[in-house]
């Protein structure tokens, strides 16, 4: 009960990336590796803001998202687009994507330094003790924005201009065009939606596991892993995988073997993508986004 | 016009070439030089201890070239960061050796990025000294060239069973550590002092370099009602499981090895990581002179207090300094016999002397405990015995 319950937090981090992938690749067909580095910069803005400008969580929390979502729009325009008008192979597109992580990384390094920074808890890191069991504020926090930001994505999707926009290009491009949607914004508007719910991640897991320049390199690799174990491309998908993986991780750590954690996390991967490549909880392929 | 031009160009080649090389030999003879060639990790998680090193390197550099500290020698140094990473490290020697052409190495701080190193100096026949490195399996290769000043894990293993047990009366013990070389050299150096000591070992679980989520494990040791958890890994790890454990409801005696002993730790651990018992091998605030003396030319220098590596790295310098004087050689092999002699010096870690392995068998080690923002003193021992 207690893995489980640990499994939590993390599974709605791991969620909230996972959606960023699923959502970049779906609606512009690109694997966007400089995710788990928006991850980071969330992180970093957020703790910037709260703990040398001394503002509290909440506007941090949505001002660090604004800036982040701003940063991918910047890379969809600097790098997707230009790209894309010389009708780059895919491939093309993806190594680029990872240039903008080890670039992101590096502007890190060099202005918040080296070291690991404390993100004090806006709800404090004190124990609940509920018989077996215990369980922190902050673990509580987590899984709630978590699945409040999942739940305002899935509203912005189904119920806004911008999202329909978003899915219509996600179910055919070609037509998309035809029908007169601007795949140029709708790519911007993906890319900020993702870069945005990579730093909401960052922030929620700021406090948990300290602020550094190369945090988002793990997160971003298993928010991956989650997103393809799930379904890449899938909403529902990516947050039952996010969720799956993180409970499984806390079981195998325990129950199995630490330090063969990460191991059986990316041998499921493999059989994943071996046996059920479309992912472990999608029936079928149909909609998408 | 371009012909004269030619012409030109090639005569300030020729005369830009000529000043260089008498200058290359004007070098030579005038003074004599030591190269010294430092590995550590300067950036990414353990960044605080190689540049603490890097520090105490340059000021102990300085002050022994302005007071003739090698003899006739001028000691020039080359940094370069391996980012605690095994495959850059012995990168960077490599590059040291090949391209800078260093006498000597002083590196790394990571375990498993010394035991990398060692193969390239060992082929290249290169004195080398870790002033970081605690791993026990460093001086156990039977390799000649290398020396180490930081305090073996075997005597850290020993010292901190034996003070669980004869004074916290700790029965029960579980063992955290990281899953490279310096963490499974110390589960297997505090499992053997467990046994020796009597202590009954419950439970033995790892984590590897990069995790943050230690809460699995910790339930595993909670569920075997371990006493005491003893960390054997760097201090971003140290202070995540300790605020975990906390977090989980363990409130057991930590305990730590020296590789954990950064201020960032308690900065880093916040509560969590008071009480915790760790053995390190120097304290910023010893009433010792030759520490007080370090401190204040440290604190001069880079307005911060050293750490313990930094005083071991400031150490190593001057041991190299005396053997150089001694030897009155840059070549390898009398630097390393001009080493294996080493004695009679006094300086902040101890009175350095090497065992048959490349020990440094007399060095002080503290027993020491987390109170407020400070490491505190409880007692100090010695590594010989």
């Amino acid at each position: 009960m207690q893995y489980f319950l640990n499994g939590l937090p993390i599974g709605a981090i791991y969620a909230v990336v996972a959606l960023s992938y699923s959502l970049i690749y779906t609606s512009s067909g690109v694997l966007n590796w400089s995710q788990g580095d928006m991850v980071m910069l969330g992180a970093y803005i957020g703790f910037t803001l709260t703990q040398v400008f001394h503002w509290s969580f909440t506007p941090a929390l949505l001002a660090s998202m604004v800036v982040v979502g701003l940063v991918g729009v910047i890379v969809q325009r600097l790098i997707l687009k230009p790209l894309r008008e010389r009708k780059a192979p895919p491939i093309n597109v993806v190594i680029a994507t990872l240039g903008v992580a080890i670039i992101t990384r590096n502007i890190a390094l060099a202005i918040w330094g080296p070291d690991a920074q404390v993100f004090p808890s806006p709800v404090g890191d004190k124990p609940l003790q509920l018989s077996m069991i215990s369980v922190t504020h902050q673990d509580i926090l987590v899984v709630c924005v978590g699945i409040l930001v999942m739940a305002i994505l899935q509203y912005f999707l189904k119920y806004t201009k911008e999202g329909k926009a978003l899915r219509a290009v996600a179910q055919d491009r070609r037509a998309a065009v035809l029908m007169g949607v601007d795949t140029q914004k709708s790519d911007a508007v993906a890319f900020a939606a993702s870069a945005a719910l990579g730093a909401s991640a960052g922030i929620l897991v700021a406090p948990i596991f300290f602020v550094t320049f190369n945090m988002g390199a793990g997160i971003g690799l298993k928010g991956f892993v989650a997103a393809v174990i799930g379904g890449l491309g899938s909403i529902p998908g990516s947050i039952a995988g996010g969720f799956f993986l993180g409970t499984l991780e806390s079981l195998a750590g325990g129950q199995i073997s630490s330090g063969y954690r990460d191991a059986i996390t990316f041998a499921l991967l493999i059989l994943v993508l071996w046996l059920k490549p479309s992912g472990l909880f999608i029936t079928k392929s149909r909609q998408k986004v | 016009m371009l012909k004269k031009y030619a012409k030109l160009i090639g005569i300030i080649i020729m005369l830009v070439m000529m000043v260089v090389s008498v200058a290359g030999c004007g070098g030579n003879t005038a003074a004599k030089t030591i190269k010294i060639g430092v590995v550590g990790p300067e950036s990414g998680g353990a960044a605080q201890l190689g540049q603490g090193q890097r520090k105490a390197i340059q000021l102990a550099v300085d002050e022994i070239n302005a007071k003739k500290g090698a003899g006739e020698y001028k000691l020039e140094v080359f940094f370069e960061d391996d980012e605690g990473n095994p495959t850059k490290s012995a990168s960077a020697t490599n590059k040291l050796i090949q391209q800078s052409k260093v006498n000597i190495i002083i590196g790394a701080i990571h375990s498993s990025a010394t035991l990398a190193d060692m193969v390239v100096t060992g082929r290249a026949g290169i004195p080398q000294i870790t002033a970081g490195s605690t791993g026990s399996s460093i001086t156990e290769q039977g390799n000649k060239w290398l020396f180490r000043t930081a305090v073996n894990d075997e005597f850290q293993a020993n010292a901190l069973i034996k003070y669980a047990k004869e004074v916290k009366g700790i029965a029960k013990i579980a063992t955290f550590t990281a899953a490279d070389d310096y963490g499974q050299s110390g589960a297997k150096l505090l499992a053997a002092a467990a046994k020796k000591q009597g202590v009954e070992l419950v439970a033995n679980p790892t984590y590897n370099n990069g995790d943050k989520d230690f809460k699995p494990q910790l339930l595993t040791i909670k569920e075997q009602g371990a006493q005491a958890i003893f960390m054997w890994g760097l201090y971003t790890d140290a202070a995540l499981i300790a605020k975990q454990s906390r977090q989980l409801g363990v409130n057991v005696q930590l305990f730590g090895a020296s590789g954990m002993a950064a201020l960032k730790l308690i900065e880093l651990g916040g509560d969590a990581v008071q009480g915790l018992i760790l053995t390190q091998t120097f304290l910023p605030d010893s009433k010792d002179a030759k520490v007080k003396e370090f401190v204040t030319k440290y604190k001069a220098k880079y307005q911060e207090n050293p750490i313990p590596h930094a005083a071991q790295a400031y150490d190593t310098v001057y041991i190299i300094a005396a053997a150089v004087k001694k030897a009155n050689s840059t070549k390898p092999e009398d630097l390393r016999t001009a080493l294996t002699k080493t004695a009679g010096l006094k300086l902040v870690t101890g009175e350095p002397k090497f065992s048959n392995r490349g020990d440094d068998i007399g060095k002080y080690l503290l027993i020491t405990t987390i109170k407020g923002p400070n490491f505190e003193l409880i007692k100090t021992v010695n590594t010989a015995n």
